[in-house]
């Protein structure tokens, strides 16, 4: 299917997070951290929460509705009552824009 | 290392090793151990056990969902507690029939009911895998919403046609809103479930039910699911106007099923119509309702459980005997 386009790179400034919605995927939250995009898909996997309401430290994303935590780069979770990884996506910068690759990475 | 051992309420027992710093919830959560939970954070209570024997400290410097009293009469949310030597708690659940493990499942819209001024029915198809004992909530997701609101279900577990909820209308709520103007047969949700301790006492002979509004969800859920003969019951409805009262009939005829059965209605405010009288549930308790054997069932705003917790306790009812489920309304 190709390479999908999420949203321009200026979009989200550095430590913020958007949330994307792919036509056909569940929402993703991408995450600008250090100069990079990392994704990850946005629903916790503990609670039904939107992870892209909550907030980013460095690589860790915590998510509004109980405070667990994930590592946006790995998507291992962090801390209880999060305990599943999430699922992360390969992405790549190329003229401005921000650009989801082939499935899960 | 230390153990933490566990009661079930039908005398099944299980062990978790716990680790001196680590959280007795920690402990059960790293080998999966059947103790139930949802945020693990001390806001919930649904990871709440009875401290029965043994050390265990109780991180009481943050937020809790419990009151000093409680404290004080040994309950313990397991997320908030550690342990300084092997300890033995109980707790108000039985292990089996064993819910299904909480997931989150895509479902339907079958119906939707008004039942009063302020209070819908809506059943759900009931998704494939998904089993529960009375008493446990579920968290639903409107169709395009990014949040979810909690629920309890008032469907009995063995009713596999569908889930049953009891949603009040909060003007502008985030799902009783979408509940109120929109929902309708077919329309898709998410829910994350089965969750939350709150479940009927197998050892008590007579349950005494205090419930206010839609608090009446786990009440309901656990007399449909008594066998008839399974003891005396008495269930004390609350309801803020005459407006607002639902499920009178069907009430009284689950309560004429059990043969030993009583069922009373109070109105807050205004005029209380043919069945109820003026009051609040907590009024409709009486003394004699407190008896040995008993078991007493709380389900309604924290006000309302902290009076019919007072009124009990004066009365004369262990706290042990107690079980509460708060509802705290959300937007």
């Amino acid at each position: 299917m190709g390479r999908i386009r999420l949203c321009a790179a200026a979009d989200v400034d550095e430590g913020q997070i958007l949330k994307v919605e792919p036509e056909g995927m569940d929402p993703i939250a991408l995450c600008h951290v250090d100069g990079a995009f990392l994704a990850v898909e946005d629903e916790c996997t503990h609670a039904i929460a939107s992870l892209s309401e909550g907030r980013l430290e460095g690589e860790v994303i915590f998510c509004p509705m109980h405070g667990g935590s994930f590592n946006v780069r790995s998507g291992k979770a962090c801390s209880l009552p999060c305990k599943f990884p999430l699922k992360t996506f390969k992405v790549e910068v190329e003229g401005g824009d921000v650009w989801l690759l082939d499935g899960a990475a | 290392m230390y153990a933490a051992h566990f009661t079930f309420s039908d005398g099944r027992v299980t062990s978790v090793p716990v680790a001196p710093g680590q959280t007795v919830l920690e402990a059960a959560m790293q080998i999966d151990a059947p103790i139930r939970y949802d945020c693990a954070s001390g806001e919930c209570g649904a990871c709440i056990a009875q401290l029965t024997s043994g050390e265990a400290e109780f991180d009481a410097a943050g937020p809790s969902p419990i009151s000093a009293a409680e404290a004080a009469s040994g309950l313990r949310p397991t997320c908030q507690t550690r342990l300084n030597g092997d300890a033995a708690f109980d707790l108000p659940y039985a292990l089996e029939p064993q819910p299904s493990a909480p997931a989150r499942h895509s479902t339907r819209v079958k119906e939707v009911e008004r039942l009063s001024q302020s209070v819908y029915r809506l059943s759900l198809e009931r998704p494939e895998g998904f089993s529960f004992q009375s008493g446990q909530y579920v968290r639903l997701r409107p169709p395009g919403k990014s949040g979810a609101r909690i629920y309890s279900i008032a469907s009995a577990p063995a009713d596999d046609s569908q889930l049953e909820f009891l949603i009040r209308h909060v003007p502008g709520g985030l799902a009783s809103e979408w509940v109120a103007t929109a929902a309708g047969p077919g329309d898709a949700v998410k829910i994350q479930g089965p969750l939350g301790a709150f479940a009927g006492d197998p050892r008590a002979n007579r349950h005494v039910f205090v419930v206010g509004g839609t608090g009446l969800a786990p009440a309901l859920s656990m007399l449909r699911d008594m066998a008839p003969g399974a003891g005396e019951v008495v269930v004390c409805f609350g309801v803020t106007s005459a407006l607002d009262l639902f499920h009178v009939a069907e009430l009284q005829a689950l309560a004429a099923a059990h043969g030993r059965a009583q069922t009373r209605f109070a109105v807050f405010i205004g005029e209380p119509g043919p069945d109820a009288s003026p009051g609040t549930a907590v009024s409709l308790l009486k003394a004699d309702d407190v008896a040995a054997g008993s078991a007493y069932y709380l389900c309604g705003p924290p006000a309302m459980v902290e009076a019919a917790r007072t009124t009990l306790a004066v009365l004369g009812a262990p706290l042990s005997a107690i079980r509460a489920e708060r509802y705290l309304p959300s937007a």
